[in-house]
Protein backbone atom coordinates (compact mmCIF):
# COMPACT_ATOMS: atom_id res chain seq x y z
CA UNK A 1 0.00 0.00 0.00
CA UNK A 2 1.25 3.46 -0.87
CA UNK A 3 1.03 5.86 2.09
CA UNK A 4 1.25 9.65 2.33
CA UNK A 5 4.20 9.58 0.00
CA UNK A 6 2.34 8.24 -2.97
CA UNK A 7 5.29 6.78 -4.92
CA UNK A 8 7.37 3.73 -4.12
CA UNK A 9 10.42 1.93 -5.42
CA UNK A 10 11.06 -1.48 -3.93
CA UNK A 11 12.97 -4.60 -4.73
CA UNK A 12 15.91 -6.73 -3.81
CA UNK A 13 19.67 -6.63 -4.15
CA UNK A 14 21.14 -10.08 -4.54
CA UNK A 15 24.33 -11.88 -5.39
CA UNK A 16 24.46 -12.54 -9.08
CA UNK A 17 25.77 -16.09 -8.72
CA UNK A 18 23.41 -17.65 -6.21
CA UNK A 19 20.63 -15.07 -5.81
CA UNK A 20 21.18 -14.67 -2.11
CA UNK A 21 19.97 -11.29 -0.83
CA UNK A 22 22.69 -8.87 0.35
CA UNK A 23 21.98 -6.99 3.54
CA UNK A 24 23.28 -3.63 4.74
CA UNK A 25 23.78 -1.90 1.38
CA UNK A 26 22.70 1.66 0.73
CA UNK A 27 20.13 1.88 -2.09
CA UNK A 28 19.34 5.24 -3.63
CA UNK A 29 16.50 5.95 -6.05
CA UNK A 30 17.16 8.84 -8.46
CA UNK A 31 15.20 10.75 -11.04
CA UNK A 32 17.24 11.29 -14.19
CA UNK A 33 17.03 14.92 -15.25
CA UNK A 34 18.50 16.98 -18.01
CA UNK A 35 20.87 18.81 -15.77
CA UNK A 36 20.90 17.47 -12.20
CA UNK A 37 19.49 14.14 -11.11
CA UNK A 38 17.01 14.33 -8.21
CA UNK A 39 17.52 12.04 -5.27
CA UNK A 40 14.12 10.54 -4.55
CA UNK A 41 15.08 8.72 -1.40
CA UNK A 42 17.25 5.97 0.03
CA UNK A 43 17.08 2.84 2.16
CA UNK A 44 19.32 0.14 3.60
CA UNK A 45 18.72 -3.41 2.40
CA UNK A 46 17.30 -5.71 5.07
CA UNK A 47 18.66 -9.14 5.98
CA UNK A 48 17.05 -10.61 2.86
CA UNK A 49 18.49 -7.87 0.66
CA UNK A 50 15.10 -6.21 0.25
CA UNK A 51 14.52 -2.47 0.21
CA UNK A 52 11.66 -0.02 -0.05
CA UNK A 53 11.91 3.73 -0.84
CA UNK A 54 8.91 6.04 -0.68
CA UNK A 55 8.74 9.46 -2.26
CA UNK A 56 6.21 11.96 -3.58
CA UNK A 57 5.83 14.39 -6.46
CA UNK A 58 7.78 17.15 -4.79
CA UNK A 59 10.84 14.94 -4.87
CA UNK A 60 11.04 14.85 -8.65
CA UNK A 61 9.02 17.83 -10.00
CA UNK A 62 11.27 20.67 -11.09
CA UNK A 63 11.53 23.47 -13.59
CA UNK A 64 11.05 21.06 -16.43
CA UNK A 65 7.71 20.09 -14.91
CA UNK A 66 8.23 16.37 -14.83
CA UNK A 67 4.93 14.61 -14.46
CA UNK A 68 6.45 11.18 -14.01
CA UNK A 69 9.95 10.41 -12.86
CA UNK A 70 12.63 8.70 -14.94
CA UNK A 71 14.04 6.37 -12.37
CA UNK A 72 17.34 4.61 -11.91
CA UNK A 73 18.89 2.94 -8.85
CA UNK A 74 22.33 3.34 -7.36
CA UNK A 75 23.75 0.80 -4.91
CA UNK A 76 26.45 1.95 -2.55
CA UNK A 77 28.65 0.40 0.13
CA UNK A 78 27.23 0.65 3.68
CA UNK A 79 29.31 3.76 4.41
CA UNK A 80 27.97 5.37 1.25
CA UNK A 81 31.41 6.08 -0.13
CA UNK A 82 31.67 3.53 -2.92
CA UNK A 83 29.21 2.97 -5.73
CA UNK A 84 28.89 -0.76 -6.26
CA UNK A 85 26.30 -0.75 -8.99
CA UNK A 86 23.98 1.58 -10.94
CA UNK A 87 21.08 1.05 -13.35
CA UNK A 88 21.72 4.39 -15.03
CA UNK A 89 22.12 2.53 -18.31
CA UNK A 90 18.58 1.14 -17.96
CA UNK A 91 16.53 4.12 -16.87
CA UNK A 92 12.85 3.48 -16.38
CA UNK A 93 11.29 6.44 -18.15
CA UNK A 94 7.92 7.70 -16.99
CA UNK A 95 7.94 5.33 -14.08
CA UNK A 96 4.71 4.27 -12.43
CA UNK A 97 3.72 4.94 -8.83
CA UNK A 98 5.29 1.63 -7.83
CA UNK A 99 8.36 0.19 -9.45
CA UNK A 100 10.18 -3.00 -8.59
CA UNK A 101 13.91 -3.52 -9.11
CA UNK A 102 15.72 -6.84 -8.74
CA UNK A 103 19.40 -6.01 -8.91
CA UNK A 104 22.16 -8.60 -9.26
CA UNK A 105 25.65 -7.72 -8.13
CA UNK A 106 28.69 -9.97 -8.68
CA UNK A 107 29.82 -11.54 -5.43
CA UNK A 108 33.47 -10.51 -5.77
CA UNK A 109 32.64 -6.82 -5.98
CA UNK A 110 30.95 -7.08 -2.57
CA UNK A 111 33.83 -9.10 -1.08
CA UNK A 112 36.39 -6.61 -2.32
CA UNK A 113 34.38 -3.85 -0.79
CA UNK A 114 34.12 -5.77 2.50
CA UNK A 115 37.89 -6.20 2.54
CA UNK A 116 38.43 -2.52 1.93
CA UNK A 117 36.05 -1.68 4.75
CA UNK A 118 37.74 -4.15 7.04
CA UNK A 119 41.13 -2.65 6.26
CA UNK A 120 39.80 0.81 6.99
CA UNK A 121 38.31 -0.37 10.26
CA UNK A 122 41.56 -2.12 11.21
CA UNK A 123 43.57 0.95 10.39
CA UNK A 124 41.23 3.08 12.48
CA UNK A 125 41.37 0.56 15.31
CA UNK A 126 45.16 0.33 15.23
CA UNK A 127 45.40 4.09 15.28
CA UNK A 128 43.10 4.27 18.27
CA UNK A 129 44.97 1.53 20.11
CA UNK A 130 48.25 3.32 19.46
CA UNK A 131 46.83 6.58 20.74
CA UNK A 132 45.46 4.88 23.84
CA UNK A 133 48.78 3.12 24.49
CA UNK A 134 50.62 6.42 24.23
CA UNK A 135 48.15 8.05 26.59
CA UNK A 136 48.50 5.17 29.03
CA UNK A 137 52.28 5.42 28.96
CA UNK A 138 52.02 9.12 29.65
CA UNK A 139 49.73 8.50 32.63
CA UNK A 140 52.08 5.84 34.00
CA UNK A 141 55.08 8.16 33.62
CA UNK A 142 53.16 10.78 35.58
CA UNK A 143 52.07 8.29 38.21
CA UNK A 144 55.59 6.94 38.81
CA UNK A 145 57.05 10.42 38.88
CA UNK A 146 54.35 11.49 41.32
CA UNK A 147 55.18 8.50 43.52
CA UNK A 148 58.89 9.36 43.47
CA UNK A 149 58.11 12.91 44.45
CA UNK A 150 56.33 11.71 47.57
CA UNK A 151 59.63 10.20 48.78
CA UNK A 152 62.13 12.29 50.72
CA UNK A 153 64.70 13.73 48.31
CA UNK A 154 67.56 11.67 49.75
CA UNK A 155 65.64 8.41 49.25
CA UNK A 156 65.15 8.95 45.53
CA UNK A 157 68.69 7.87 44.71
CA UNK A 158 68.96 5.07 47.24
CA UNK A 159 68.46 1.41 46.27
CA UNK A 160 64.76 0.65 46.40
CA UNK A 161 63.83 -2.39 44.34
CA UNK A 162 65.77 -5.63 43.83
CA UNK A 163 64.57 -7.36 40.71
CA UNK A 164 66.56 -10.42 39.77
CA UNK A 165 70.19 -9.40 39.40
CA UNK A 166 69.42 -5.68 39.26
CA UNK A 167 68.85 -3.06 41.93
CA UNK A 168 66.96 0.13 41.11
CA UNK A 169 66.61 3.46 42.84
CA UNK A 170 63.26 5.24 42.55
CA UNK A 171 64.79 7.68 40.06
CA UNK A 172 66.09 4.81 37.94
CA UNK A 173 62.64 3.24 37.93
CA UNK A 174 61.18 6.50 36.66
CA UNK A 175 63.84 6.52 33.91
CA UNK A 176 63.06 2.94 32.97
CA UNK A 177 59.41 3.85 32.60
CA UNK A 178 60.24 6.94 30.55
CA UNK A 179 62.49 4.92 28.26
CA UNK A 180 59.84 2.22 28.00
CA UNK A 181 62.36 -0.55 28.76
CA UNK A 182 61.45 -4.09 29.81
CA UNK A 183 61.74 -3.07 33.46
CA UNK A 184 59.72 0.08 32.75
CA UNK A 185 56.96 -2.01 31.23
CA UNK A 186 57.11 -4.31 34.25
CA UNK A 187 56.60 -1.30 36.51
CA UNK A 188 53.61 -0.30 34.39
CA UNK A 189 52.25 -3.83 34.64
CA UNK A 190 52.50 -3.84 38.43
CA UNK A 191 50.65 -0.53 38.58
CA UNK A 192 47.87 -2.00 36.44
CA UNK A 193 47.83 -5.08 38.63
CA UNK A 194 47.54 -2.94 41.74
CA UNK A 195 44.68 -0.92 40.32
CA UNK A 196 42.82 -4.05 39.33
CA UNK A 197 43.37 -5.66 42.73
CA UNK A 198 42.06 -2.60 44.55
CA UNK A 199 39.04 -2.40 42.24
CA UNK A 200 38.35 -6.09 42.77
CA UNK A 201 38.48 -5.67 46.52
CA UNK A 202 36.15 -2.67 46.47
CA UNK A 203 33.54 -4.80 44.74
CA UNK B 1 58.08 -35.42 73.48
CA UNK B 2 57.17 -32.94 70.74
CA UNK B 3 53.65 -32.50 69.44
CA UNK B 4 54.63 -34.21 66.25
CA UNK B 5 56.08 -37.17 68.07
CA UNK B 6 52.91 -37.44 70.10
CA UNK B 7 50.93 -37.46 66.90
CA UNK B 8 53.10 -40.25 65.62
CA UNK B 9 52.63 -42.46 68.62
CA UNK B 10 49.33 -43.98 69.44
CA UNK B 11 48.84 -46.49 72.21
CA UNK B 12 46.49 -49.30 71.47
CA UNK B 13 44.93 -51.16 74.37
CA UNK B 14 44.71 -54.87 74.17
CA UNK B 15 42.98 -55.52 77.45
CA UNK B 16 42.72 -59.25 77.02
CA UNK B 17 46.44 -59.74 76.72
CA UNK B 18 47.66 -58.65 80.08
CA UNK B 19 51.32 -59.28 79.56
CA UNK B 20 51.69 -57.37 76.32
CA UNK B 21 51.17 -53.72 75.58
CA UNK B 22 51.38 -52.39 72.09
CA UNK B 23 52.19 -48.91 70.87
CA UNK B 24 51.27 -48.18 67.32
CA UNK B 25 53.82 -45.91 65.71
CA UNK B 26 53.90 -44.18 62.38
CA UNK B 27 57.43 -44.52 61.24
CA UNK B 28 58.90 -42.15 58.72
CA UNK B 29 61.97 -42.64 56.62
CA UNK B 30 64.58 -39.93 56.86
CA UNK B 31 63.45 -36.66 55.34
CA UNK B 32 66.29 -35.25 53.29
CA UNK B 33 66.57 -31.70 52.12
CA UNK B 34 69.18 -30.32 49.76
CA UNK B 35 69.47 -26.58 50.17
CA UNK B 36 71.29 -24.51 47.55
CA UNK B 37 71.93 -20.94 48.64
CA UNK B 38 74.68 -18.89 47.02
CA UNK B 39 75.67 -15.50 48.29
CA UNK B 40 77.67 -13.50 45.82
CA UNK B 41 79.62 -10.45 46.95
CA UNK B 42 78.02 -7.25 45.69
CA UNK B 43 74.85 -9.00 44.55
CA UNK B 44 71.76 -7.39 46.07
CA UNK B 45 69.41 -10.31 45.59
CA UNK B 46 71.52 -12.90 47.44
CA UNK B 47 73.13 -10.55 49.94
CA UNK B 48 70.04 -8.67 51.01
CA UNK B 49 67.44 -11.35 50.57
CA UNK B 50 67.66 -14.91 49.37
CA UNK B 51 70.65 -16.18 51.37
CA UNK B 52 69.18 -15.19 54.71
CA UNK B 53 65.71 -16.37 53.74
CA UNK B 54 67.23 -19.77 52.99
CA UNK B 55 68.87 -19.71 56.43
CA UNK B 56 65.44 -19.46 58.03
CA UNK B 57 64.23 -22.39 55.99
CA UNK B 58 67.25 -24.41 57.04
CA UNK B 59 66.53 -23.79 60.72
CA UNK B 60 62.90 -24.74 60.25
CA UNK B 61 63.94 -27.94 58.49
CA UNK B 62 66.31 -28.91 61.30
CA UNK B 63 63.61 -28.18 63.89
CA UNK B 64 61.28 -30.51 62.05
CA UNK B 65 63.81 -33.34 61.95
CA UNK B 66 64.99 -32.99 58.37
CA UNK B 67 68.47 -34.08 57.45
CA UNK B 68 69.76 -30.95 55.72
CA UNK B 69 72.59 -30.81 53.22
CA UNK B 70 73.44 -27.14 52.95
CA UNK B 71 75.30 -26.05 49.84
CA UNK B 72 75.94 -22.47 50.83
CA UNK B 73 77.95 -19.72 49.16
CA UNK B 74 80.95 -21.23 47.29
CA UNK B 75 79.83 -24.76 48.12
CA UNK B 76 76.89 -24.28 45.79
CA UNK B 77 78.87 -25.43 42.77
CA UNK B 78 77.40 -27.42 39.94
CA UNK B 79 79.68 -30.31 40.82
CA UNK B 80 78.52 -30.36 44.44
CA UNK B 81 74.88 -30.01 43.48
CA UNK B 82 75.10 -32.95 41.11
CA UNK B 83 77.10 -35.16 43.46
CA UNK B 84 74.96 -34.42 46.51
CA UNK B 85 71.74 -35.19 44.66
CA UNK B 86 73.20 -38.52 43.57
CA UNK B 87 74.67 -39.26 46.96
CA UNK B 88 72.00 -38.27 49.47
CA UNK B 89 68.98 -38.64 47.19
CA UNK B 90 67.04 -35.76 48.72
CA UNK B 91 63.25 -35.83 48.81
CA UNK B 92 63.21 -32.10 48.50
CA UNK B 93 65.47 -29.58 46.79
CA UNK B 94 65.24 -25.92 47.70
CA UNK B 95 67.13 -23.30 45.74
CA UNK B 96 67.55 -19.63 46.66
CA UNK B 97 69.45 -17.60 44.09
CA UNK B 98 69.18 -16.22 40.60
CA UNK B 99 67.29 -18.08 37.96
CA UNK B 100 66.83 -17.92 34.23
CA UNK B 101 64.28 -19.51 31.94
CA UNK B 102 66.30 -22.72 31.80
CA UNK B 103 68.80 -22.25 34.61
CA UNK B 104 69.03 -22.37 38.37
CA UNK B 105 72.29 -20.67 39.22
CA UNK B 106 74.85 -21.79 41.76
CA UNK B 107 78.16 -20.30 42.76
CA UNK B 108 81.81 -21.10 42.31
CA UNK B 109 84.68 -18.87 43.44
CA UNK B 110 82.30 -15.98 44.15
CA UNK B 111 80.84 -16.05 40.65
CA UNK B 112 77.58 -17.36 39.28
CA UNK B 113 77.69 -20.83 37.81
CA UNK B 114 74.75 -22.78 36.36
CA UNK B 115 73.92 -25.43 38.93
CA UNK B 116 70.92 -27.00 37.25
CA UNK B 117 69.89 -26.56 33.65
CA UNK B 118 68.49 -28.49 30.74
CA UNK B 119 71.50 -30.82 30.59
CA UNK B 120 71.18 -32.14 34.15
CA UNK B 121 67.49 -31.51 34.77
CA UNK B 122 66.99 -35.28 35.05
CA UNK B 123 68.48 -35.05 38.55
CA UNK B 124 65.18 -33.53 39.67
CA UNK B 125 63.27 -36.69 38.73
CA UNK B 126 61.10 -38.18 41.48
CA UNK B 127 61.72 -35.18 43.74
CA UNK B 128 60.01 -31.97 44.65
CA UNK B 129 61.96 -28.84 43.78
CA UNK B 130 61.12 -25.40 45.06
CA UNK B 131 63.06 -22.35 43.99
CA UNK B 132 62.95 -18.73 45.03
CA UNK B 133 64.50 -17.15 41.95
CA UNK B 134 63.55 -15.57 38.65
CA UNK B 135 61.95 -17.06 35.56
CA UNK B 136 62.79 -20.77 35.82
CA UNK B 137 59.18 -21.90 36.11
CA UNK B 138 58.71 -20.71 32.54
CA UNK B 139 61.25 -23.14 31.08
CA UNK B 140 63.26 -25.36 33.38
CA UNK B 141 60.21 -26.16 35.53
CA UNK B 142 58.10 -27.61 32.70
CA UNK B 143 61.21 -29.40 31.38
CA UNK B 144 61.82 -30.90 34.83
CA UNK B 145 58.26 -32.20 34.94
CA UNK B 146 58.57 -33.81 31.51
CA UNK B 147 61.81 -35.38 32.79
CA UNK B 148 60.06 -37.01 35.71
CA UNK B 149 60.20 -34.40 38.49
CA UNK B 150 57.31 -34.85 40.90
CA UNK B 151 56.50 -31.16 41.36
CA UNK B 152 58.16 -27.82 40.75
CA UNK B 153 57.42 -24.60 42.59
CA UNK B 154 58.96 -21.42 41.24
CA UNK B 155 58.45 -18.10 39.49
CA UNK B 156 57.83 -17.64 35.80
CA UNK B 157 58.92 -13.99 35.69
CA UNK B 158 61.44 -11.88 37.60
CA UNK B 159 61.22 -12.32 41.34
CA UNK B 160 61.84 -9.19 43.34
CA UNK B 161 61.56 -7.41 46.65
CA UNK B 162 61.46 -3.92 47.98
CA UNK B 163 64.41 -2.90 50.14
CA UNK B 164 63.26 -2.12 53.64
CA UNK B 165 60.64 -4.86 53.41
CA UNK B 166 63.02 -7.69 52.53
CA UNK B 167 62.21 -9.64 55.69
CA UNK B 168 58.51 -9.47 54.89
CA UNK B 169 59.07 -10.48 51.28
CA UNK B 170 61.26 -13.29 52.60
CA UNK B 171 58.49 -14.55 54.88
CA UNK B 172 56.10 -14.64 51.94
CA UNK B 173 58.64 -16.36 49.70
CA UNK B 174 59.37 -18.92 52.42
CA UNK B 175 55.76 -19.71 53.30
CA UNK B 176 55.33 -22.43 50.70
CA UNK B 177 58.67 -23.98 51.64
CA UNK B 178 57.75 -24.07 55.32
CA UNK B 179 54.58 -25.92 54.39
CA UNK B 180 56.56 -28.42 52.31
CA UNK B 181 58.82 -29.05 55.30
CA UNK B 182 55.69 -29.69 57.36
CA UNK B 183 54.83 -32.48 54.92
CA UNK B 184 51.85 -30.62 53.49
CA UNK B 185 50.85 -31.36 49.92
CA UNK B 186 52.43 -29.28 47.20
CA UNK B 187 49.06 -27.73 46.45
CA UNK B 188 48.55 -26.71 50.08
CA UNK B 189 52.10 -25.36 50.19
CA UNK B 190 51.49 -23.34 47.05
CA UNK B 191 48.28 -21.96 48.53
CA UNK B 192 50.08 -21.01 51.74
CA UNK B 193 52.57 -19.12 49.59
CA UNK B 194 49.78 -17.26 47.82
CA UNK B 195 48.06 -16.54 51.15
CA UNK B 196 51.31 -15.17 52.58
CA UNK B 197 51.66 -12.81 49.62
CA UNK B 198 48.06 -11.70 50.08
CA UNK B 199 48.68 -11.05 53.79
CA UNK B 200 51.76 -9.00 53.01
CA UNK B 201 49.85 -7.08 50.33
CA UNK B 202 47.09 -6.28 52.84
CA UNK B 203 49.62 -5.11 55.41
CA UNK B 204 51.38 -2.82 52.96
CA UNK B 205 48.11 -1.41 51.66
CA UNK B 206 47.11 -0.72 55.27
CA UNK B 207 50.31 1.28 55.75
CA UNK B 208 49.57 3.20 52.55
CA UNK B 209 52.63 1.96 50.66
CA UNK B 210 50.76 1.02 47.51
CA UNK B 211 53.83 1.08 45.30
CA UNK B 212 55.58 -1.55 47.41
CA UNK B 213 52.33 -3.53 47.71
CA UNK B 214 52.13 -3.73 43.92
CA UNK B 215 55.44 -5.61 43.83
CA UNK B 216 53.97 -8.17 46.21
CA UNK B 217 51.24 -8.77 43.64
CA UNK B 218 53.90 -9.11 40.99
CA UNK B 219 55.66 -11.88 42.94
CA UNK B 220 52.39 -13.54 43.87
CA UNK B 221 51.19 -13.68 40.30
CA UNK B 222 54.36 -15.15 38.87
CA UNK B 223 54.56 -17.84 41.56
CA UNK B 224 53.53 -21.13 39.95
CA UNK B 225 53.10 -24.78 40.77
CA UNK B 226 53.92 -27.39 38.14
CA UNK B 227 53.48 -31.15 38.18
CA UNK B 228 51.74 -33.18 40.85
CA UNK B 229 49.58 -31.18 43.24
CA UNK B 230 48.86 -33.84 45.82
CA UNK B 231 52.42 -35.05 46.36
CA UNK B 232 54.26 -34.12 49.54
CA UNK B 233 57.97 -33.96 50.25
CA UNK B 234 57.98 -36.45 53.10
CA UNK B 235 58.53 -40.15 52.51
CA UNK B 236 55.55 -42.36 53.28
CA UNK B 237 55.04 -43.53 56.85
CA UNK B 238 55.36 -47.11 57.96
CA UNK B 239 53.15 -48.35 60.72
CA UNK B 240 55.01 -50.23 63.43
CA UNK B 241 53.91 -51.73 66.67
CA UNK B 242 56.31 -51.48 69.56
CA UNK B 243 55.52 -53.96 72.24
CA UNK B 244 56.59 -54.92 75.66
CA UNK B 245 56.59 -58.33 77.19
CA UNK B 246 58.01 -60.26 74.28
CA UNK B 247 61.57 -61.43 73.89
CA UNK B 248 63.63 -60.14 70.97
CA UNK B 249 64.89 -61.76 67.78
CA UNK B 250 61.54 -62.82 66.45
CA UNK B 251 61.50 -60.61 63.43
CA UNK B 252 63.79 -60.20 60.48
CA UNK B 253 64.24 -57.81 57.67
CA UNK B 254 62.95 -58.94 54.31
CA UNK B 255 65.47 -59.26 51.53
CA UNK B 256 65.90 -56.34 49.16
CA UNK B 257 65.20 -53.45 51.49
CA UNK B 258 68.07 -51.20 52.41
CA UNK B 259 68.58 -51.20 56.15
CA UNK B 260 69.30 -47.51 56.29
CA UNK B 261 65.80 -46.66 55.17
CA UNK B 262 64.29 -47.45 58.52
CA UNK B 263 64.86 -45.81 61.86
CA UNK B 264 62.77 -46.79 64.81
CA UNK B 265 62.54 -45.13 68.14
CA UNK B 266 60.54 -46.87 70.83
CA UNK B 267 59.84 -44.22 73.35
CA UNK B 268 58.54 -43.53 76.80
CA UNK B 269 56.93 -46.35 78.64
CA UNK B 270 58.76 -49.02 76.72
CA UNK B 271 61.62 -51.00 78.16
CA UNK B 272 64.13 -49.97 75.57
CA UNK B 273 63.13 -46.38 75.36
CA UNK B 274 65.32 -45.32 72.44
CA UNK B 275 66.13 -48.08 70.04
CA UNK B 276 67.75 -47.53 66.67
CA UNK B 277 66.72 -50.57 64.78
CA UNK B 278 67.92 -50.14 61.21
CA UNK B 279 65.75 -52.99 60.10
CA UNK B 280 67.38 -55.68 62.12
CA UNK B 281 65.52 -57.98 64.39
CA UNK B 282 65.18 -55.95 67.54
CA UNK B 283 63.70 -56.86 70.86
CA UNK B 284 60.77 -54.50 70.97
CA UNK B 285 59.53 -53.79 67.50
CA UNK B 286 57.14 -55.34 65.04
CA UNK B 287 56.82 -53.58 61.77
CA UNK B 288 53.33 -54.04 60.52
CA UNK B 289 53.60 -52.88 56.95
CA UNK B 290 54.85 -50.21 54.67
CA UNK B 291 53.28 -48.83 51.56
CA UNK B 292 54.89 -51.41 49.32
CA UNK B 293 54.04 -54.40 51.50
CA UNK B 294 55.52 -56.04 54.58
CA UNK B 295 58.98 -54.74 55.32
CA UNK B 296 59.72 -57.07 58.18
CA UNK B 297 58.19 -60.41 58.82
CA UNK B 298 57.79 -62.55 61.88
CA UNK B 299 59.96 -65.61 62.18
CA UNK B 300 57.58 -68.11 63.75
CA UNK B 301 60.26 -70.60 64.75
CA UNK B 302 61.93 -67.93 66.83
CA UNK B 303 58.82 -67.10 68.82
CA UNK B 304 58.99 -68.78 72.21
CA UNK B 305 56.17 -71.23 72.75
CA UNK B 306 54.61 -69.33 75.64
CA UNK B 307 54.25 -66.18 73.49
CA UNK B 308 53.02 -67.75 70.30
CA UNK B 309 49.36 -67.77 71.20
CA UNK B 310 49.06 -64.23 72.56
CA UNK B 311 51.17 -62.90 69.72
CA UNK B 312 49.07 -64.60 67.07
CA UNK B 313 45.92 -63.31 68.76
CA UNK B 314 47.44 -59.89 68.75
CA UNK B 315 48.30 -60.01 65.07
CA UNK B 316 44.81 -61.29 64.23
CA UNK B 317 43.38 -58.39 66.13
CA UNK B 318 45.63 -55.97 64.29
CA UNK B 319 44.62 -57.48 60.96
CA UNK B 320 40.94 -57.11 61.89
CA UNK B 321 41.49 -53.50 62.79
CA UNK B 322 42.87 -52.84 59.36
Amino acid sequence: MVGKKGFMVHGKVEEQEDKVGISGLLVEALDKDFKYDDRLGSAITDRDGKFEIRYDERDFKDAYLDKQPDIFIRIKSPDGRTVLHTTKDKIRYKAGKTEEFIIDIPKNSIEKEDEKLEEKRDEKYRKRVKEEAELKKQLIREEVEEWMNTLPAEKRDEPYLVLGADVFTPRQLVDEVKKDTEIGRMVAKTLDKGRLELARRKR
Amino acid sequence: MTEMEKADLEKISYTDISSISIHKMFLRRKKKLLLIRPRIPGDGYTELGSYDWAGLVKQKALDLGWEVTDLAINDATRENVESKINEIKPNLIMHYDHGGSFTLWGQEANALEPALDSTNVGLLANRITSTVSCDSASGLGPLAITNGATSYLGYDEHHGFVIGYQDRFGEASNAANYALLECKSVEDAYQEGIDAYNDLYNDLIATGDIFAANWVLHDRDCFVLLGSTDADACPPALIVHCRTGLPGSIIRCKVGLPDSMIEIHCRSGLPDSMIEMECRAGPNVIIDKCAAGPTIELVPERIPQQFKKPLMQLLDQMRMEK
